[in-house]
């Protein structure tokens, strides 16, 4: 053989084959120390993505504090509320459905130019309890489901822009081994390390169909009965109510076990996202939320049409609203969605020459030339709209300036959601005081007012002061009711006609201001339904203020029907008209409120699950 | 470099570009190309690793894959630990240049030359050219060149067949004539350096040696984009392929463009190589590489990496095609020769010899498979595949450009490419066209 085996050959030839061996085997443990059980080509491409994104970031962000400099401001005032933004993964090429890269960038970047700064969940929670004061431009970020797109896209950015954020994990998934879509748990270790992050549970194993009949349809793990294929049956109720806090429990535990942080926040899977449950269990809900409130601090749900957007102050709430950031979105649209929920102060005055949060609820809200239309559409009869950032606001007196040509013109003060409110509701010649508590509409007084005419230009209003609410009219009040709950909420509009895609306003004009500034505008003294003589009016005034007093809170049983269909626009009921006689003082003493009410009564059965969530304990 | 002082901006950016080259001459030249090279292995190592999962539900698959790994990575190791041995000045056979030659009038001058000008004692040296019917000037060529040599050498003879023979006559021809130990084949279009012989017979001193082939480079390597593929080929197939199967001293080809042999073991079998028949057909291609095999039943055949020759080759890609066709069914019919007996050679060697025939058959199968049947069925690329076998073409790359310099070597891989993806094909038809012996057009 014409071989040389030289000690030198040899020894350079087991050099190589250690060294060689050695960083092979340093790579693989490199591997899975960093990445867990993730396939290492996978593991590989987020390596490259990763220290890629981190590289030129950096880089950016240097050159453009080079030139630009950096702003070190805090934000002046502080927060009335706090938005929280939900995102699931990042993904590169667009697809509808989730956000790009690109636009997460530019997002984050706007938020932070704008003086925007991220908070942890624990000053969250804090805020909410009302134990302290955030920045006027806090937000809270939160990524939801775990993958892994979720946190080696966003991380570099905000690891330069020095934000952090929430990842929502489910603990089955993020228990697959060698998977190219969730994080494994070396991964999120290395997460948590990195100061950025913090985690809360997405369920164990409840983010996906389960089969609600032998057949295989599927329903949602947390709102419907599933079917039991052991016992060829549905479940019981308490074989759900089981399940659920079994889920709930054992998520928190698992989570808290293998990352030893503390886990006390739970992002419900698909019920923020508007997932169509199967719907054969409308209490699932309410006992998913009485577990869940058991086991966590804090819930999160989607903010839905109706809601205001940000989350304000309320110690006793376990529920809690998350932005849902759209596709759609870049940088100026997430600014521009979040400036307009931003709390707003008092006094305040609208020109509406900008939009400055009129979020409609239902029908068409738009904006153009200074004036504000509220219109219905063709499928509906009337049409909403409220004011985001005002859910703080109590005690004013909030006038609008209109055009009103047909139906009912409605102001809405205290608002705490879409379905919330305390309502004056104007007709020709007749207004109305209503309490509306979901599908629940309550009469709190009525007065007839023969000059008030549709018309150009016509003055609205509503006064909250205490326990008393007025309706105005062109600056007089023409309805007061006291003896009422204080609260607090936002304003609104709405907007009703008998007849679909009729009814309109135009606002051209809106102004709140604090009641204890503004005197109580004097009487319209045509008031028909005041009481004929002046010396009574004491009297009058008080006894009905202890008629009034404490109204009885409307108690509905437990829903065993099916719930009520989504909200539709608050039809007039039928009865309404006719109830109003111009009264004698008899009739004046003889109105009760609860009576009056008439065919609000069909929906008293259900409250839907926002109403039960938000006025619990 | 000392040019004038000239900062022309011309002058400036075309010193740059100089400094820039040298840098990566340097760096590229010693620790750092050998860096890059072990580079490739490591990530070749972590995609078979990786991979692994992949393969080993393909049994069939995962061993090609593994194999074919272990056998390149194999033939450097085997290269790097070959032992070339010195020169001995007290050694020196008489040699016998033997230089058939058909239409070859352009460059049978040249080749006959140098036979002149090689660093031997001239006493020791004598020449036989053989015209083999050649149609044009090749004879009239011959004689004036061996005339021009007469002094340089002891004995010049030259051989005419009226007729065209065929290469082997020829050969057999001028080793019968021969009377000298060692016979050193040259092609009619090859070309010696001074020191190849010195460096040819310097492994004749141990008997059992009865081939040596020389390291042959391609003369006309700036042709074209062809001939500068080529010249790649041919240094790798020499300096990796062919020093590790000198290791053993199976060197299954010692090609004719410049060979040594030792006559006496010729001699016992030349008219049976000569008459060689196979599938009931008289062999006419392939001679070089059916005289080795008959040489390495018995005895050993080494390279001499050396022992330098240049040589034309084809630069038209018709031409070129066919040299290939020809060279594969030589290659399918001495290497079924050649199985009948290399098992008894060192195990080593035998496993290489086996494992290369087996990689050889069922290359286009798998390439077939990951190319054609995988992205139909599965819609996709077969990534696994296509990033093993460029690592592999730019593991060769790296190693052509570390040892020969920035010289077109991003060529090496495409023509390795070129070759492990277009010509594999010739295989399966060389398989098929085995009987035809015509040489196509030479």
């Amino acid at each position: 053989m014409y071989i040389d085996t030289s000690l030198r050959k040899i020894g350079v030839i087991l050099a190589i084959v250690i060294i060689l061996w050695g960083a092979v085997a340093t790579t693989f443990a490199l591997k899975d120390k960093r990445f867990g059980s993730t396939p290492f080509y996978a593991a590989a491409g987020l390596a490259l993505q990763e220290s890629a994104g981190r590289v030129f970031y950096s880089i950016e962000y240097a050159l453009r504090a080079l030139f630009a400099g950096s702003r070190d401001e805090v934000a002046p005032g502080n927060a009335a509320g706090i938005p929280v933004l939900t995102y699931h993964r990042l993904v590169f090429t667009p697809d509808g459905v989730n956000v790009t890269v690109g636009d997460f960038k530019d997002q984050m970047e706007a938020l932070k130019a704008a003086g925007w700064q991220t908070i942890t969940l624990g000053e969250f929670m804090e805020f909410m309890r009302g134990g302290s004061a955030l920045p006027e431009r806090s937000v809270l970020i939160t990524f939801d489901d775990g993958a892994k797109q979720s946190f080696y896209t966003s991380d570099p950015i905000l690891d330069v822009l020095g934000f952090n954020a929430v990842n929502y994990i489910i603990v089955t998934p993020s228990q697959t081994p060698e998977s190219t879509y969730y994080l494994s748990s070396a991964e999120i270790k290395r997460m948590l390390s990195s100061g950025r992050w913090e985690i809360g549970s997405h369920s164990y194993d409840g983010h996906h169909p389960s089969p609600v009949d032998a057949a295989g349809e599927t329903g949602n793990f947390f709102a419907d009965k599933l079917w039991v294929p052991a016992a060829a049956r549905i479940e019981t109720t308490a074989e759900f109510r089981a399940r659920v806090a079994e889920d709930l429990r054992d998520s928190r535990a698992a989570l808290e076990k293998t990352y030893g942080v503390t886990v006390d926040t739970f992002a419900y899977p698909f019920g923020e996202t508007g997932l169509h449950v199967f719907g054969n269990f409308p209490a699932g809900v309410g006992i998913t939320d009485e577990e869940a409130a058991r086991v966590y601090e804090l819930g999160w749900l989607q903010n839905e049409r109706g809601d205001y957007t940000f989350n304000y102050p309320d110690g006793d709430a376990f529920i809690a609203q998350r932005i849902h950031v759209e596709a759609a979105w870049n940088g100026a649209d997430l600014l521009d969605h979040l400036e307009k929920g931003m709390g707003k102060a008092l006094p305040y005055t609208d020109t509406l020459e900008s939009d400055r949060g009129w979020r409609p609820t239902w029908g068409t809200v738009a904006q153009e030339s200074g004036v504000l239309l509220v219109r219905a559409t063709p499928q509906t009869a009337g049409a909403s709209t409220f004011l985001d950032g005002t859910k703080h606001w109590h005690d004013y007196q909030y006038e609008a300036t209109l055009d009103w040509k047909s139906g009912y013109a409605m102001l809405a003060g205290n608002m705490v959601n879409g379905s919330t409110y305390r309502l004056c509701s104007f007709t020709d010649g007749n207004v109305r005081l209503q309490e509306v508590v979901g599908e629940t509409r309550r009469l709190l007084g009525e007065a007839d007012v023969p000059a008030l005419r549709r018309g150009n230009d016509v003055r609205l209003g509503i006064r909250i002061e205490g326990t008393s609410t007025s309706c105005l009219w062109n600056g007089r009040a023409v309805l007061s009711v006291g003896g009422l709950r204080r609260g607090a909420g936002g304003i609104g509009l709405q907007t009703w006609d008998t007849a679909m895609g009729v009814a309109a306003l135009t606002v051209k004009n809106i102004s709140v201001a604090r009641s204890a500034d503004v005197p109580a505008p004097p009487r319209l003294s045509t008031q028909t339904a005041a009481p004929p003589a002046q010396g009574f009016a004491p009297i009058v005034e008080w006894i009905t203020t202890q008629l009034q007093s404490d109204p009885q809170p409307v108690i509905v049983p437990e829903p065993e029907e099916p719930p009520a269909p989504p909200p539709t626009p608050p039809p007039e009921p039928e009865g309404y008209s006719s109830s109003t006689i111009p009264g004698t003082l008899l009739e004046w003493l003889s109105a009760d409120p609860e009576v009056s009410e008439t065919n609000a009564t069909t929906s008293e059965r259900t409250r839907d699950r926002d109403d039960r969530r938000r006025n619990r304990r | 470099m000392n040019t004038s002082r000239t900062q022309t901006s011309q002058g400036f950016f075309a010193h740059l570009r100089m400094s820039l080259r040298d840098a990566s001459e340097r760096i590229m030249g010693d620790a750092g190309g050998w860096f890059f090279f072990f580079g490739i292995i490591y990530i070749i190592l972590i995609f078979k690793v990786v991979s692994y999962e992949s393969l080993s539900n393909h049994v069939f698959f995962g061993f090609y894959s593994l194999l074919i790994t272990t056998y390149i990575l194999s033939r450097f190791l085997l290269a790097y630990l070959r032992k070339p041995i010195r020169v001995d000045l007290r050694y020196e056979p008489t040699i016998t240049f033997v230089v058939p030659a058909k239409d070859e009038e352009d460059n049978i001058a040249e080749t006959i030359r140098r036979f002149g000008a090689v660093e031997y004692p001239r006493e020791k040296i004598e020449v036989i050219a053989i015209n083999d019917g050649s149609t044009d000037g090749t004879l009239v060529e011959m004689q004036k060149a061996t005339e021009a040599i007469r002094h340089s050498v002891r004995r010049i003879e030259v051989v005419d067949f009226k007729e065209n023979r065929g290469k082997r006559q020829g050969m057999a021809e001028g080793v019968k004539r021969a009377r000298h130990d060692v016979v050193i084949f040259v092609d009619s279009d090859s070309f010696i350096e001074p020191s190849a012989v010195r460096h040819l017979v310097k492994y004749f001193a141990d008997p059992s040696v009865g081939a040596v082939s020389g390291h042959t480079d391609v003369w006309n390597r700036d042709t074209n984009l062809l001939t500068q593929m080529q010249a790649i080929r041919y240094y790798i197939a020499f300096k990796v392929y062919k020093a590790a199967e000198s290791v053993f001293g199976t060197v299954t080809c010692c090609p004719g463009c410049c060979s040594a042999y030792r006559r006496s073991y010729v001699m016992a079998f030349v008219d049976e190589w000569l008459h060689q028949k196979f599938l009931g057909v008289e062999c006419t291609y392939g001679d070089d590489r059916s005289l080795t095999n008959f040489m390495i039943r018995k005895y050993r055949a080494v390279y001499s990496a050396e022992a330098k020759a240049h040589t034309v080759v084809p630069d038209v890609f018709g031409k070129y095609v066919r040299q290939q066709q020809r060279w594969k069914k030589s290659w399918i019919r001495e290497t079924f020769i050649a199985s009948g007996f290399m098992w008894k050679k060192n195990p080593l060697a035998a496993l290489s010899f086996y494992s290369y025939v087996f990689l050889a058959f069922t290359s286009p199968v798998v390439f077939f498979r990951a190319m054609v049947w995988y992205p139909t069925v599965h819609e996709s690329w077969p990534i696994v595949y296509l990033i093993g076998l460029f690592l592999m073409l730019f593991l060769h790359g790296l190693f052509y450009r570390i040892q020969v310099g920035a010289r077109a070597w991003f060529l090496a891989i495409v023509s390795f490419w070129f070759h492990t993806v277009i010509l594999m094909w010739q295989l399966p038809w060389a398989i098929v066209s085995l009987r035809d012996t015509r040489w196509g057009t030479r």
